[in-house]
């Protein structure tokens, strides 16, 4: 079951997506400014892209675009829902810093403990 | 009928209606809820008649497509969702702060809810869920407070990190499965021999939508975000009637799908009761009215689990018959906090008296919505609580009384709002208000007394309530009260351990952990013992 090959085939689509998914959880947990748990999110999201774009890909193969070679196209369904994926982070991260600044403004602090504190304080 | 309408037709008025003068769009909202009621009921009545309602959106072939299905939970849902947002919006009818944007994006809000409870495709249901995430933290935010501000930034955030786990549980799902269409899935699960494979997309999968139907350790971001201080009353009484039972719908659909290989039923109720127990236990320690109903919304949730965990079929029924009933009696609360709060200018409970001289409507309909959460005789929470507590035998069911117990606590001190002096000030009354609040304090009482009738046509399923029950729950409804009661008044009144455990707050790295925890766990729990 523990026999994984340290090599070079592990580095992969998917280990290395996993990688940056756990790296983002990282960041979520340990960072306290507001910022960087935004992009922490964004690096979770990433990874998850480039996991969905990686499934069921092999080696050689051609991008599915316009006439080419069927058998050989990668797999265009992923592709097609991860643009939508994209789009939908790009928005996400948007709403989630004009909503940052509107917050700073407010508390003059981009650190949650300090935001608990002051509004506990009042 | 085309079932897209049911996500079109709200966004299309919506839409249309933002342009218009704000009383045109009023009566537009109002005519298109009444119109959309009409759909659902008939939905429902086709589905019942004719069986499950399957429609591939796009002409695409099945399985590659987005497909619209209609079953007996769906269709039950979408009528939920339309009554519960008929009864919103007459209650708002007057209301300062629904201008023509507050109004586009409540509605929005209803499609995407709409096309959760009816889409097959899981990819599709990521789609809309991160949509309702971001609409309604920006309703959280709309009277721009400051406590607002914070409580709306945690809820986007964790719920946005909650979403990425999804996402990245449908990347595995499409790598295991090679489909994203609900039937399809539970068809290729049940064809899967290596049922380890399945632990990574079941375990993230189950985190997101517990974090979004807010069991246990992934909770603590809901009560702020239900009951922040300056959030319309109406956003309240949708997030807590209505919007968390997302979470839960998703939660019951995901665990049919993985029944066939993963089944970690014994977990879920564990954690429901967990949910259940510490849910009533923060709730007593609240002063603030509307925040001691969000900590009751997680106890109900945490009661909800457990029956839909029980391994029971009553008992399962009970726990889908209870979100309607919660979602109603809930709902109620809220907006009758949201007027006791306008009215008394203030919404902490201790200052809060003589509601039933001041606002005798508001009053009668906040008693009838405390009968119904309490499981009183003849009222609809008692045939859900029954339904569920039927599930268990023995020890086990010591857990439902003591969660009834809890429930009957928190309302013991909420009640105390009810009595006292007449303080008089004359304010006009809203018409709407008290029309609204009477309509879903009658539905409480009607789901109750027609209970059986309406369980058996709703979800097809022929509950026995006994006849002799309700003499049985007589005794025991009026033993619960006057111990609760008594507790209340002579332990929990005045104790000051009270406050240091109001004052518990995380913050969000803290939350984010215990996401993080309840995902290993959860994959560490499933991969040792059941798959």
């Amino acid at each position: 079951m523990f026999d994984v090959p340290f090599g070079p085939e592990l580095i992969n689509g998917q280990t290395v997506s996993l990688l940056i998914f756990f790296i983002g959880v990282f960041g979520l947990v340990t960072q306290r400014n507001i910022v960087k748990t935004i992009i922490s999110i964004n690096v979770m999201d990433v990874g998850a892209i480039l996991f969905l774009i990686t499934v069921n890909v092999r080696a050689g193969d051609v991008p599915p675009v316009g006439e080419s070679d069927f058998l050989r196209m990668a797999d265009p369904l992923p592709q097609a829902l991860m643009i939508t994926a994209i789009v939908i982070g790009i928005s996400v991260s948007a709403v989630s810093l004009t909503i940052f600044i509107s917050l700073f403004r407010k508390h003059g602090t981009s650190d949650w403990s300090k935001i608990i504190k002051r509004i506990e304080s009042r | 009928m085309p079932l897209y309408l049911f996500v079109i037709g709200p966004v299309f008025i919506a839409t249309v209606g933002y342009f218009l003068p704000r009383i045109w769009f009023k009566y537009v909202l109002l005519t298109s809820q009444l119109v959309l009621l009409g759909m659902a009921v008939s939905l429902v009545v086709d589905v019942r008649a004719a069986g499950t309602v399957l429609q591939q959106v796009g002409g695409w072939a099945p399985v590659v497509g987005i497909a619209l299905r209609a079953d007996l939970l769906g269709s039950a849902m979408v009528l939920f969702t339309t009554l519960i947002y008929l009864f919103l919006i007459v209650f708002s009818f007057r209301k300062q702060y629904t201008d023509n944007m507050f109004q586009f994006l409540f509605l929005v809000i209803q499609g995407v809810t709409l096309s959760v409870f009816l889409s097959q495709d899981i990819f599709n249901i990521y789609v809309m869920i991160e949509v309702m995430t971001i609409i309604i933290s920006v309703l959280i935010m709309w009277k721009r407070g400051k406590q607002a501000l914070y409580d709306g930034t945690l809820y986007l955030l964790i719920n946005l990190a909650a979403m990425s786990f999804f996402l990245l549980g449908v990347g595995f799902v499409y790598r295991s499965l090679g489909v994203l269409n609900f039937q399809a899935m539970t068809e290729r699960v049940a064809m899967i021999s290596d049922t380890r494979s399945l632990v990574m997309p079941y375990a993230l999968l189950m985190t997101a939508v517990g974090l979004k139907a807010a069991i246990m350790p992934l909770s603590s971001w809901l009560p702020h975000a239900h009951g922040t201080p300056s959030a319309p009353s109406i956003v309240s009484a949708a997030l807590s009637g209505l919007l968390v039972k997302v979470g839960i719908y998703m939660f019951i659909r995901l665990r049919e799908i993985f029944a066939a290989a993963i089944l970690a039923d014994e977990f879920f109720l564990v954690v429901g009761a967990v949910t259940a127990i510490l849910g009533f236990l923060i709730a007593i320690t609240q002063r603030d009215l509307k925040l001691i109903l969000a900590y009751s919304t997680v106890s109900q949730i945490g009661l909800i689990m457990v029956g839909l965990n029980s391994g029971s079929y009553e008992a399962f029924w009970g726990g889908v018959y209870h979100i309607l009933n919660h979602g109603v009696f809930k709902a109620l609360l809220f907006l009758t906090a949201g007027a006791i709060a306008k009215e008394y200018g203030t919404k902490d409970i201790n200052r809060i008296s003589g509601l039933f001289a001041r606002m005798p409507i508001v009053g009668t309909a906040t008693v009838l919505a405390i009968l119904g959460i309490i499981g009183t005789p003849f009222f609809n929470g008692s045939i859900s609580k029954y339904l569920i507590q039927t599930g268990f035998d023995g020890a086990h069911e010591t857990l439902i009384y003591v969660i009834n117990f809890g429930t009957t606590l928190i309302f013991a001190k909420y009640s105390t709002i009810l009595f006292g002096p007449r303080r008089d000030r004359t304010v006009p009354r809203d018409p709407f208000v008290a029309g609204s609040s009477i309509a879903m304090a009658a539905l409480c009482i009607v789901m109750g007394i027609a209970a059986r009738p309406i369980v058996n046509y709703l979800f097809a399923v022929d509950v026995t309530v006994e006849g002799a029950f309700y003499l049985d729950k007589f005794v025991a409804f009026g033993l619960t009260v006057a111990v609760a009661a008594a507790v209340y008044y002579f332990l929990l009144r005045r104790a000051a351990f009270l406050r240091t455990i109001r004052e518990i707050r995380f913050d969000f790295p803290n939350i984010a952990l215990l996401l993080t925890a309840f995902f290993a766990l959860l994959s560490v729990y499933v991969y040792m013992f059941v798959a």
